[in-house]
């Protein structure tokens, strides 16, 4: 029976049903089989109320759609380009930069092979790089930086692991932590990238640019409003002196009152719309979040999680093993899910079992996300890839065939990130 | 039928340890009829929503601070009014006598409790020494986010508190956002709030309690017998965690003199002001309804009683 | 369809004054801290329930033109007509689960407004609470139109995710 309802749901799902709507049904079948009043999901979602770091979630995500519709990625490049076109490679590794800290600031999803996609593409190409690398290195670099703060998905991990933490018993996660953990990880994969980026273009050297102070003031100048947000956010939160959501408030505030009133790219009329508009994102995200606490609430409360990891531990005898099923599950999931749902469905469900298995929470969250990173452009299905099909009118199958070596290089990457926790806790513990 | 009981301590405490023996020996003593499952370590989410689920019936009681339960009977606040008692000995002569009528006040209200459980004293802790009114008022203080009962007390001793999280307190000692709070000892400890302050106020300022409450609703739905068993062991170990607490208490506070924080002590004049202002405090919980002037009227026969005015 | 595209415009309205206010009240209460040292006891509260709100708000606009995320393979494999018939049973089922929630929740706000709950200072706690029978009422209620489209055969299509849009206009971009 319970099978048959499950069997239900996943079809329900894959035909197309909103995931809140599912992960609600499976909730409210779960507590009714229990013989709970239904009142509980309004319980469990009005637990939503109590967090203190989802305050961040719409505020962070309003500031990347308000840097999304002004010029900010022009400005970004602009001055990375200034900063870094003098080293060899330098356009490749000024593409690496200028989209990690783009996605980190908006957030992903695609935003980045959008907004820098049509910037970047012409300038390597100027740069005498090869029309499919560049291509392969742009898609690639889209979800980069998603390991980086004030990466949304980091975040939401956060949360998540924060709720759990008082469902489960394990050391509590703070999401500063999470932002430490994600820094060296991330320097890897660009370090790596940009190795790849010098060793794939040995043949035909790439002339270089020379640097100029004068055009590296001029570009600084010209990004002067936008340049100190990382300092404001960084700041804020490492020297205790804001928590994540406050810090999120005052970039909010900020980058509104810069992009209206001092670039006035964003005009005030229009502001109510990119609110609006913002706000829907989120709100489809808090609400899938919400229903998937309640959800997480029925398997506490009946005990799933306890003979889940009684299960695995039968079948899965080691720790390596697990990581490498981990790693394995994710990347497909990463593929075929969107991000957020992959987060909150997968979450609640591998956090405990992995605590048994004595891994970090916080290493786990920098696995999980660096797993979603490449699964943006894993084929056949994964988002980047389409969205740079789009962007630069090229068939899916010459970006797949773009993407691949990249790839290569940051399974390798994601591999030393999953069995080097040093990497990622360095900082930490 | 089990009884699932949720609680804030984490699992592997004394508590949770001892609420889980009390299970055992319930299933024992009634051939499995009545059993307890303990959701340790907040899973059920804060007080309210416990009560919510206990409303509904997918939980059945609650370990926590009485507090969380003081909107089902106001009365039971009595023995958490500020400065109240000037030393355990007190609040043992006075517990003695209300300990009975605080259980049964809940027993009105739809509750089964078990306790009061001690707490201990909460004390003042403050980087710099603070021994008067106006000390305190120079401090920034902190506040829980969402203590409305805090924040009236805050209000009548003049102070404008700052109000965070219980996990930004450590970071923000740190920065110098705050630099004073009220804490009995061993969350002073535990957290390691204790280790961003030097000084504390030799004057106990709140005593807090915590209970084990049942819903009566589901308490009732037992057989006699196993009713008054399941009363019989759990008043057992309330007592037992009465004893435990009070001694958890007494270790930390020495340890928290042992890490060297300095103790600083009112003279008689300040004294007379922090009890003055104290009163005021009261006298404004009572004329808001919040404890009635009868249960008021006990407390202050039973301590005059004790100081042998 | 007046009334609709009142409703409409109530929501974007206050869903944007609500992430204002977010802002606004979070920076005064930083720079109250940080400068006066002092803060306003009820702002915590109301900011925490502020984000249900959006959550909720957000959510019922994403309703009106199917917006959620979803994973959504059938569209891509199955043939149109058979497609929009799994569409009605998908908007049948969101409809149904919704009217579930709204259902219990209000129940459930009911209770709490007997039993006189503050949520903060002299706030009951059901005033902030009432957003989600409200939220979940009606979503249900637009994937009953959705639902009644489409047997009619005049369903709009899902609608695109911020995704999609985001390609939409960088394509439509020079
Ligand atoms: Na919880
Ligand atoms: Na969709």
């Amino acid at each position: 029976m319970i099978w048959l309802v499950v069997l239900l749901l996943v079809l329900l799902a894959l035909m197309g049903a909103p995931l809140f709507a599912v992960i609600l049904a499976a909730a409210a079948v779960g507590y009714y089989s229990l013989g709970i009043d239904l009142s509980v999901l309004h319980i469990d979602i009005y637990e939503m109320s109590n967090s203190v770091v989802l305050m961040a979630l719409p505020l962070f995500t309003y500031a990347g759609f308000l840097l999304s519709e002004s010029k900010t990625a022009d400005r970004m490049l602009r001055l990375s380009q200034a900063a870094f076109g003098w080293m060899p490679g330098g356009m490749a590794f000024v593409a690496l930069i200028a989209c990690a800290i783009f996605t980190a600031l908006t957030g992903g999803s695609g935003v980045t092979i959008v907004a820098l996609g049509g910037l970047l593409l012409p300038a390597l190409l100027k740069g005498s790089y090869p029309r499919r690398f560049s291509m392969g290195l742009i898609t690639t670099s889209g979800s980069l930086g998603l390991l980086l703060v004030p990466s949304i998905p980091l975040l939401i991990y956060g949360i998540i692991a924060q709720q759990m933490s008082q469902q489960l018993d394990m050391p509590s996660v703070q999401i500063t932590d999470l932002y430490l953990a994600g820094i060296m990880p991330a320097l890897l994969m660009i370090v790596l990238l940009y190795v790849y980026c010098l060793w794939a273009t040995r043949k035909a050297p790439i002339p270089r640019q020379a640097f100029r102070l004068s055009e590296l003031r001029a570009a600084a100048w010209q990004a002067r409003w936008e340049l100190p947000l990382p300092f404001v956010v960084l700041g804020g939160i490492f020297s205790g002196l804001l928590v994540i959501s406050e810090a999120a408030a005052v970039t909010a505030l900020y980058v509104t009152i810069v992009e209206v009133f001092v670039y006035r790219e964003v005009g005030l009329r229009r502001l109510p719309a990119v609110m609006r508009e913002s706000m829907v994102m989120v709100g489809g995200i808090l609400l899938i979040l919400a229903v998937a606490m309640s959800f997480t609430g029925y398997l506490v409360y009946a005990g799933v999680p306890e003979g889940l990891f009684a299960f695995m531990q039968e079948h899965v005898s080691s720790k390596l093993m697990f990581l490498i099923l981990l790693n394995i599950v994710l990347l497909i999931l990463g593929a075929v899910l969107d991000i957020f749902a992959a987060l909150v469905i997968m979450v609640p469900l591998i956090l405990p079992v992995a605590i048994g298995y004595g891994i970090d929470p916080v290493h786990l969250g920098i696995i999980f996300v660096a797993n979603m990173q490449i699964g943006y452009f894993t084929p056949p299905v994964g988002m980047n890839l389409f969205i740079a099909s789009y962007r630069f009118k090229q068939p899916i199958t010459t970006l797949y065939a773009a993407t691949l070596p990249f790839m290569a290089v940051l399974v390798i990457a994601l591999l030393l990130i999953t069995y080097v926790p040093a990497l990622s806790l360095y900082f930490v513990r | 039928m089990e009884f699932k009981i949720s609680t804030l301590y984490p699992d592997g405490t004394a508590a949770v340890n001892r609420l889980k023996e009390a299970g055992k020996q319930l299933e024992k003593e009634t051939d499995g009829r009545v059993s307890l499952r303990i959701y340790a370590g907040g899973t059920m989410g804060d007080d309210r929503a416990v009560q919510r689920r206990i409303r509904i019936g997918q939980l059945h009681g609650s370990l926590a601070q009485a507090g969380a339960f003081a909107s089902s009977y106001k009365d039971s606040q009595i023995l958490n009014l500020p400065l109240a008692f000037r030393s355990l000995d007190e609040v043992d002569h006075v517990r003695a006598e209300l300990d009975p009528l605080i259980r049964d006040g809940f027993e009105d209200n739809g509750w089964v409790v078990f306790g009061p459980m001690d707490g201990g004293f909460a004390y003042l802790m403050s980087r710099n020494p603070v021994a008067s009114v106006s000390d305190l008022q120079r401090q920034k203080v902190w506040l829980p986010a969402g203590d409305t009962g805090s924040a009236m007390a805050a209000r009548e001793f003049g102070i404008s508190p700052v109000v965070l999280n219980l996990g930004a307190v450590l970071t923000s000692l740190q920065t110098g956002v705050i630099d004073a709070f009220a804490a009995p000892a061993v969350p002073a400890l535990t957290l390691q709030w204790y280790t961003r302050v030097s000084h504390f106020t030799e004057m106990p300022l709140l005593y807090t309690y915590g209970v084990l409450a049942l819903g009566k609703q589901h308490v009732e739905r037992l057989s006699d017998e196993d009713q008054v068993t399941l009363r019989r062991v759990l008043s057992e170990a309330a007592a037992d965690l009465d004893n435990a607490e009070r001694a958890g208490n007494r270790r930390a506070m020495e340890a928290l003199r042992g890490q060297g924080l300095e103790p600083v002590e009112p003279n008689a004049e300040q004294l007379r002001e922090w009890r003055t202002l104290a009163r005021q405090a009261t006298d404004r919980l009572v004329e808001g309804g919040e404890i009635s002037e009868d249960m008021l009227a006990r407390l202050n026969a039973l301590l005059d009683e004790y100081r042998g005015d | 369809m007046m009334l609709m595209r009142g409703l409409h415009r109530f929501e974007d309205a206050l869903i944007v004054v609500i992430l204002l206010g977010m802002m606004v009240l979070a920076v005064t209460q930083i720079l109250l801290r940080n400068l006066a040292g002092t803060s306003l006891v009820w702002v915590d509260p109301l900011l925490q329930n502020a984000v249900l709100w959006i959550g909720m708000l957000g959510a019922m606009i994403a309703s009106r033109k199917d917006e959620h995320i979803s994973i959504d393979v059938a569209s891509q494999w199955l043939p149109p007509f058979l497609h929009r018939a799994l569409l009605s049973v998908v908007d049948l089922f969101t409809s149904v689960i919704c009217g579930v929630a709204a259902w219990f929740s209000l129940l459930s706000v009911r209770d709490e407004a007997s039993f006189g709950m503050m949520a903060f200072a002299n706030v009951p706690a059901w005033w902030l609470q009432v957003i989600v029978p409200l939220g979940f009422g009606s979503i249900a209620l637009r994937y009953a139109i959705l639902f009644c489209l489409g047997l009619v055969g005049r369903r709009p299509a899902p609608g695109k995710s911020r995704i999609k849009n985001a390609v939409d206009a960088g394509v439509r971009a020079p």
